[in-house]
């Protein structure tokens, strides 16, 4: 059996004042090349989740394992290092930077990294972009994209460098359903080309139906969906 | 984070946003261009100015004289009646008996009145002035006396005298125009020859018979007395033994050359604890200089420290306005450090362009006041070519004030932008 790529246990978070429990003991695994999508009612805490596995919230109880590595143990060089090496994220609202070409919001983790690391981005991040469609548009800035092409330059930057897990916000949350299939098609032959294992979490059943398992995220706990 | 990378980063950040950036910059060029335009005038007008005209003995050499009075030829402005300590031979050894001293030249005032009269030959026309005279060994003038000069005491023919640099600037600029003469240089003023008439004044009005004897300028020395002749010290001697009306106790003062000039501040403080009085003129006059130079680059600093705050609320706001860009590149794998190297290096580049237009302003206006200050102001003695003086370790330190006011203000946006919280800033 492969190692996990992400392993949560006993995972309590609390939030607000006064504190309420949102996730209460949760456990479950992600294994290598699983595609899991994880639903649940609005407010039920489905981007925190993705929060605690890209190792942005450290303020819970019980344990993430990325990779192997808990998160918390990480200090912060190493914790980025995950991020930037491990880890895609993926996020509804794009999160593109406006005043970098196409091809500099897909470098965009390779800047922090180290000149080793970064050996090859500039071509990979290419092919990337033409793999989405935009190949041509690369060193024009995000301006007059469409939500559809903004999320495939979005998609083309978390999977730059080769991630291991990617994480993914309502991915198709602001895309009509015509662009959000060209989106998720994009997304998942990506994935597939990188070996990445995914979770995504959606309120679209559609991105649901295309998941390996899909898991139900209701009254701070988890619960397996069957196929 | 590479620096390529960050200066890359920090080039498209600048190009995106230069207003904010060029208003931040503006506060800390005005306190460079001021703190470059004060200090280079400070420094021009010590070295340039007042070195010239007030310091006139060499580094390391100081001139000392008994306490109590101050005699310049047979004038004599008593500050106490109280002479501490005499001048004379035993206390010659005890200033060469101090930590650091080289050697210890007496000099000897004339203490009568004494006219001089010529310079036909050199100026067209006869000069009458009054003039005072000191006497000093010729070992103390070695160093600017010509070869095979021969600085001793003559009682049969034309009695050597060396003049001092200032002199001749002092007469150039003031004397000669005033006269409609022609100035003199150094190389003319060799081997000119006047009459002195000894025990007579002009100002005085004193005019006993005096005696008559021909002078002859040897040499130019930084050395010799600013205003007046400087000839062996026993001609002065055996005249003060003829016309003075009192017996000198002593000598007037001494020189004290030091071996080297890091010796000096501890010469001076023994011979005033003595009880001796060190010419300190240039010294004063320079410290006054550099009391208002230092009165003005406290303003210049005071416009720095406001210009650190304003860099500071610069990017502070920079740092709010992007912290959903600053939240994606952590999320992207960025460190804490890499987003205050990021926000740093901006204000340091902030900081070496304001650098760049300060030392550039403050240079502008030294050109502009020299220009204005050539066609304005009457031609004074001394007066260097430019007011200013741009030593490298002002340009130097002027950029490095500025990256460190720049650093310095950008320190806390730097550490907000570090402790932007990823999760929060890409909410919503």
């Amino acid at each position: 059996m492969t190692t996990p790529v992400l392993t949560l246990s006993g995972v309590t978070k609390r939030v607000g004042r006064p504190p309420r429990v949102l996730f209460d003991g949760l456990s479950f695994t992600v294994a290598a090349g699983e595609t899991v999508a994880v639903r649940g009612r609005s407010g039920c805490g489905k981007t925190t989740l993705l929060n605690l596995a890209g190792g942005l919230d450290l303020a819970f109880d019980g344990s993430v394992l990325v990779d192997g590595r808990d998160v918390r143990a990480l200090g912060d060089t190493e914790r980025s290092a995950m991020r930037r090496t491990v880890v895609g994220m993926v996020f509804q609202a794009f999160h593109l930077v406006e005043h970098l070409t196409l091809l500099g919001n897909v470098l965009l983790p390779a800047r922090f990294c180290s000149a080793a690391e970064r050996a090859g981005t500039p071509a990979r991040a290419r092919a990337l972009l033409t793999e989405v469609g935009l190949g041509d548009r690369a060193d024009a800035t995000p301006a007059g994209l469409s939500g559809g092409e903004r999320q495939r330059v979005a998609s083309a930057r978390a999977l730059l460098m080769q991630p291991r897990l990617v994480l993914a916000d309502e991915p198709t949350g602001n895309l009509d359903r015509a662009t959000a299939d060209g989106v998720l098609d994009v997304l998942a032959r990506l994935v597939l080309e990188a070996g990445s294992a995914v979770m995504v979490v959606t309120h679209d059943p559609a991105v649901a139906a295309r998941a390996t398992r899909r898991l139900l995220l209701a009254d701070g706990g988890v619960t397996e969906e069957a196929a | 984070m590479t620096p390529g990378a960050l200066a890359r980063a920090v080039a498209e950040d600048a190009r995106r946003a230069p207003g904010a950036l060029v208003g931040g910059a503006l506060g800390i060029a005005l306190g460079i261009g001021a703190l470059v335009f004060f200090s280079a005038l400070g420094v021009g007008i010590r070295e340039g100015f007042l070195g010239r005209a007030l310091a006139r003995l060499p580094i390391g050499t100081v001139e000392i004289r008994p306490r109590g009075g101050v005699p310049v030829g047979f004038l004599k402005f008593d500050g106490s009646e109280l002479v501490i300590r005499p001048l004379d031979d035993a206390a010659l050894q005890n200033l060469r008996d101090l930590p650091g001293v080289e050697r210890v030249f007496p000099r000897t005032a004339a203490l009568f009145p004494m006219r001089a009269l010529g310079g036909r030959s050199l100026l067209g026309r006869d000069v009458h002035t009054d003039v005072f005279a000191s006497g000093v060994d010729a070992e103390f003038l070695k160093d600017d006396l010509p070869p095979g000069t021969v600085f001793a005491d003559n009682p049969a023919g034309p009695i050597p005298a060396v003049v001092s640099r200032q002199l001749l600037e002092l007469f150039n600029r003031a004397v000669a125009p005033s006269l409609g003469i022609p100035g003199l240089t150094e190389e003319a003023t060799l081997g000119f020859a006047f009459t002195l008439v000894l025990g007579e004044s002009f100002s005085s009005g004193r005019n006993t018979g005096g005696e008559r004897l021909t002078v002859q300028v040897v040499a130019v020395s930084e050395r010799a007395m600013m205003l007046g002749i400087t000839v062996p010290r026993a001609t002065v001697e055996r005249w003060n033994r003829r016309w003075a009306e009192q017996d000198q106790k002593g000598y007037s003062s001494a020189y004290i050359v030091t071996r080297d000039g890091a010796a000096l501040t501890d010469v001076v403080k023994a011979a005033e604890s003595m009880g001796y009085t060190v010419e300190q003129n240039a010294k004063l006059a320079s410290n006054m200089v550099l009391a208002l130079m230092m009165t003005w680059v406290a303003v210049a600093v005071l416009i720095l420290v406001v210009a650190g705050f304003n860099v500071a609320q610069t990017l502070a706001a920079r740092v709010q306005s992007r912290r959903r860009e600053l939240g994606l590149m952590r999320a992207v794998g960025a460190t804490r450090a890499d987003i205050r190297h990021l926000i740093l290096a901006e204000a340091l580049g902030m900081g070496l362009v304001a650098a760049l237009a300060g030392v550039a302003l403050g240079t502008g206006a030294a050109l502009a006041a020299d220009h204005l200050s050539a066609r304005l102001l009457p031609k004074i003695p001394f007066q260097p070519e430019s007011w200013f003086a741009f030593p490298a370790w002002l340009v130097g330190g002027a950029v490095l004030l500025a990256l460190g006011c720049a650093a310095l203000g950008a320190w806390p946006p730097a550490r907000a932008a570090a402790n932007v919280d990823p999760a929060r800033a890409l909410e919503g």
